[in-house]
């Protein structure tokens, strides 16, 4: 799949409604859909040298703020929300072949949801994960050289 | 509900402090330019205004800064009026679209609600508890996690002209995650939250079915007999989601319908740009 126009993250099903009972209330429970990504696009910046990933929310206007997670890796994430908006890899370490698993992605997804979101709950962060797991193999065509 | 006539006067009434105080500045301005008794063509009057706004121009000054500061914090306090209309004209569109198949019903069987979270609301007209004294409930009719100070959800826009009057404070505690429906509910899990169908009492139900349902529901038995004597029907399907304004959490919008089929999280899924355009026009009030 093409990643480099936004695809849509909804038909995915990565939010699966989960049955719970609250204060003997028995309710179906899902993300809110400010919190959720709706979307996502990927592409190579040839001129950093750079892998980005991004994500849509219903709320797009929020200003971000940087936030190195690994020595090639930064997170752009809400000033308010912590929301992950734009991931960027930096891809100067690496030569195509050997940018075949994205596994640092998902797993620093995961260090940071456990800094800001402590617990199980069940976040944006598991549909920003999700969703670069689900196009794993588009995200590394994306990123290889043309 | 949201009282738009007020509100409308007082944002007009601020829009004006706040103009009003601009055209007294710029006059301000002129006048303190001139000097009236170099001129003695002038009449008698004009040299005395001019001459009044020289001798109390500090007066003068204080007038439009005050104007400006009051007109901004009214224009505030009031909300800007057009976006409050459209959000009523979006809210009423979202009630129209998820509702589609029950069109034909009377349109408070199937409504949505927007509620706002104040952490202020003076509240009167609660009853004791069961155990509670009642002269006691009179003097002070507060209890830990409910007082004035302990956040509410207050309803401030409804789907449909015909479903305005009946509107219902939930307590919302975030202090104490105490909450009132599933409007506290949502609000302090900042979540979708949708029911199961609930186990609706029938005319002739007794106390146990009603008890069964207050509890299914989340509300108090004071409040299913409000509702009973409102003449509002009791929802067989209650579901929303917390609504942000600039990244913050704002509020609650809940839909509700006397329908086992009313609500699912498809009402709340396939409807997100309508949200988006809530949660946009939401951050200009």
């Amino acid at each position: 799949m093409n990643l480099s126009e936004w695809v849509t993250l909804d038909d995915l099903k990565l939010d699966q409604p989960k049955d719970d009972v609250i204060n003997g209330v028995k309710v179906k429970l899902t993300l809110s859909p400010f919190e959720k990504p709706h979307a996502i696009r990927a592409y190579r910046d040839d001129e950093e040298c750079l892998g980005i990933i991004e994500f849509k929310y219903l709320n797009e206007f929020e200003k971000t703020k940087a936030k190195k997670v690994d020595s090639n890796l930064t997170f752009y994430v809400g000033r308010k929300t912590n929301r992950i908006y734009k991931i960027a890899l930096d891809l100067s370490d690496f030569s195509n072949s050997e940018i075949t698993e994205l596994h640092l992605i998902t797993q620093k997804i995961d260090e940071f949801e456990s800094l800001v979101e402590p617990g199980d709950k069940h976040t944006g962060f598991d549909i920003a994960r999700g969703s670069v797991e689900h196009f794993e193999n588009d995200l590394v065509q994306q990123f290889a050289h043309a | 509900m949201r009282n738009s006539n007020i509100r409308a006067f007082f944002f007009k009434f601020g829009n004006s402090c706040y103009w009003g105080s601009s055209i007294i500045f710029v006059l301000y301005g002129i006048l303190l330019d001139m000097n009236p008794t170099d001129n003695e063509s002038w009449p008698e009057f004009g040299r005395y205004f001019v001459g009044f706004v020289h001798k109390y121009q500090w007066y003068f000054f204080l007038l439009i800064i005050t104007l400006v500061v009051l007109g901004f914090f009214i224009k505030k306090l009031a909300g800007d009026e057009w976006a409050w209309n459209r959000l009523q004209f979006l809210i009423d569109a979202y009630q129209e679209k998820v509702f589609k198949k029950f069109s034909d019903d009377p349109r408070h069987f199937h409504r949505v609600t927007l509620f706002q979270y104040q952490k202020f609301r003076w509240r009167l007209g609660t009853r004791p508890g069961r155990f509670e004294n009642k002269l006691f409930h009179k003097i002070w009719p507060y209890k830990k996690e409910s007082h004035p100070l302990s956040g509410w959800l207050v309803p401030v826009l409804r789907s449909g002209h015909t479903t305005q009057k009946a509107s219902s404070v939930f307590l919302c505690n975030k202090d104490h995650a105490v909450a009132e429906g599933i409007a506290g509910m949502i609000f302090i899990r900042s979540g979708t939250t949708v029911t199961q169908p609930l186990p609706v009492p029938s005319q002739s139900a007794g106390k146990k079915e009603i008890k069964k349902y207050c509890t299914e529901s989340s509300i108090t038995i004071d409040r299913y007999y409000q509702m009973f004597r409102n003449g509002q029907p009791p929802p067989a399907t209650i579901g929303g989601f917390p609504i942000e304004k600039n990244g913050k959490l704002w509020g609650v919008l809940v839909l509700d319908s006397t329908s086992e089929t009313g609500v699912d999280t498809s009402s709340i899924d396939d409807y997100s740009i309508l949200i988006s355009l809530i949660g946009q026009i939401l951050e200009r009030t």
